[in-house]
């Protein structure tokens, strides 16, 4: 308490100095001090007794948005002469409009309220206490008391529309949707011919292939489409991010998961996710836009971590995935990252990955000059050896140079044609 | 507020100014002019560090004006001035620091309310203090100076263990 020990010495001072020259006009000095003490004494505040609760406008928002919070503060106990309100923002939220604290005369029974607007970048975002000081007016002397007014934001990490993207995995579901099964049936894709039997429609009648044969039908076949089962799995290691400044390469691999995961959904798939980092955090598989919310939640409060035993993809739970599902990484690659991925690639799982490209992620934030021009060349061929390595391993590799927007590689690299093509590298 | 923190702070600065060259003290006074426009200055261009300074510089120089023998009155008044600067100084602080107010109104009429209580209550026992003058002898000044230390200790220490409650 400086303010105190200073009036304290003051006091002391003027006191000694009145009984060491013996004169009064000391002591008489010392008494405004003496009584400005006292009073703040007497008028001591109480304890805030305060009922808080707290309202969000949304409990989620896009990267950005404005969210208005709002407290309501009722004063339950005795006059407050000075109380000053603060909430504790979690950090990484700005705030765009109005203040977190509040000063004032709060009255028994009175109610106020505190309303500001902030916005942030993508994350979980947990509202705590709001902390409430109590003075006399004079403030010398203080109450200090924090209420848990408990609340969540989550920003939602971005999501960029793609209209299709095109996997075929050997194993798909019973359900229908949108993901060649290589069956034979009621589809659109032309598959095969077959003898006529009874019940198939006639319109299905291959006029010229009947022709050939005598008292014989034959009728096309198209291919069937179902939903399939999809693993996305998010690489949060420390060690495969790349960080300029407050930019990281974590964010485009999130952004990138945020879109597969709306674009397999919204084709009827059922998508479960794995965030392997410090820890897994596994998000069960589920259909829907609940699922969907579930996943977004989850990569919302995605962070990267770094764990020793995660250090690479060796202890990837892939019984958490259906055999011969379809697996989808996103990962920028490490050079360890391709042993294990052929791995697994031999087990039966269809593995595509998406790779944010971090060299050039990196070069577009340095001034380049000849050193750097031939770094990031080596880099480039170091790249180039990983990604061929996963390719003939029939693993689909989309490189995604992150200058470009996600949906223009997408629709290059993943629509239907592409895979046919076999343009599965960008 | 800013307005009457510089009343005050130009009464305070004037009152010991007279003190002094009422006695013929210029020195003093001239000290006192310049301790007071660097006051002054600080007030205009926000120096933080300087409520607390100006609080010890003013009150030490109506201390030194006591033991010149000066009058004490305008000594009291510059006491009580210095210390109602410091204090609106901090008050000024608190509400720039918040920036955020329901209503500043109340808050100021019930601080300025205190801080005249405090004024007028510091002058009338202050004067009347120094006004009563009754003979001790030495043992009995030695033993009532040994428990007003001794009271003003205990009362800081509490003081300091309310606080922190």
């Amino acid at each position: 308490m400086p303010r105190i020990i200073l009036l304290a010495l003051i006091i002391y001072s003027l006191v000694l100095a009145g009984i060491a020259t013996r004169q009064g006009g000391f002591l008489g000095l010392a008494i405004p001090v003496m009584i400005y003490l006292a009073l703040s004494l007497f008028y001591e505040p109480e304890t805030p007794r305060l009922e808080v609760s707290r309202a969000l406008s949304h409990d989620r928002a896009n990267p950005g948005q404005p969210v208005t919070i709002s407290l309501t503060l009722t004063n339950q106990g005795e006059q407050l002469e000075e109380v000053l309100i603060e909430d504790i923002i979690p950090p990484g939220l700005m705030i765009l409009e109005g203040t977190a604290n509040l000063l004032t005369v709060f009255q028994p029974g009175q109610t106020v309220t505190l309303t500001y607007t902030v916005a942030g970048p993508r994350g979980l975002y947990r509202f705590s206490t709001v902390q409430a000081t109590a003075r006399e007016t004079l403030a010398l002397f203080e109450k200090k008391v924090a209420f848990d007014t408990p609340a969540q934001l989550f920003v939602l990490p971005e999501i960029v529309k793609v209209r299709q993207v095109a996997i075929r995995p050997r194993r798909v579901g019973v359900y229908n949707g949108l993901v060649p099964a290589r069956q034979g049936g009621p589809g659109i894709e032309f598959f095969g011919v077959r003898e006529y039997q009874p019940g198939d429609p006639m319109r299905w009648v291959n006029a010229r292939a009947s022709a050939r044969y005598d008292q014989t039908l034959f009728i096309n076949e198209f291919e069937q489409e179902r939903m399939v089962d999809i693993g996305l799995i998010l690489d949060a290691r420390q060690q495969s991010d790349v960080r300029i400044g407050s930019e990281t390469l974590f964010e485009y691999t999130i952004q990138a998961a945020a879109t597969l995961t709306e674009t397999f959904l919204g084709s009827g798939n059922r998508v479960g996710l794995l965030i392997y980092g410090r820890s897994l955090d596994w998000t069960l598989p589920g259909y829907g836009k609940i699922q969907q919310e579930r996943i977004l939640r989850a990569l919302a409060r995605a962070e990267q971590g770094e764990g020793r035993i995660f250090e690479n993809f060796e202890y990837l739970p892939t019984r958490l995935f259906p055999a011969h599902s379809q697996l989808v990484l996103m990962s920028p690659l490490l050079r360890q990252d391709p042993e294990m991925l052929i791995k697994l690639r031999a087990t039966g799982y269809q593995l595509l990955i998406i790779s944010p490209d971090p060299i050039s992620f990196e070069q577009q934030k340095f001034a380049m000059n000849n050193n750097a021009a031939l770094a990031v060349q080596i880099a480039r061929i170091e790249r180039a050896l990983i990604l061929r390595q996963l390719t003939h391993a029939g693993i689909q590799v989309v490189d995604w140079p992150v200058d470009l927007p996600f949906h223009q590689v997408a629709h290059i690299a993943l629509s239907r044609l592409a895979i046919y093509q076999g343009r599965t590298l960008f | 507020m800013k307005k009457w923190r510089f009343i005050i702070t130009i009464f305070t600065i004037l009152v010991l100014i007279l003190g002094y060259s009422l006695r013929g003290q210029w020195i003093g006074a001239f000290l006192i002019l310049g301790c007071g426009l660097i006051w002054l200055a600080g007030q205009y261009w926000n120096w933080r560090w300087l409520p607390p300074v100006a609080l010890i510089t003013f009150i030490a120089l109506a201390a030194v004006g006591v033991w010149l023998e000066l009058y004490i009155i305008w000594m009291l008044l510059a006491v009580i001035g210095t210390l109602a600067a410091w204090d609106l100084a901090r008050f000024s602080e608190r509400l720039a620091q918040t920036n955020n107010t329901a209503d500043q109104t109340p808050l100021e009429q019930l601080h300025l309310r205190r801080l005249q209580i405090t004024a007028g209550l510091g002058l009338l026992l202050g004067v009347a203090a120094t006004a009563i003058q009754f003979q001790l002898n030495l043992a009995l000044a030695a033993l009532l100076s040994l428990l007003m230390v001794i009271s003003l200790s205990w009362s800081i220490r509490l003081i300091q263990r309310l606080s922190e409650k």
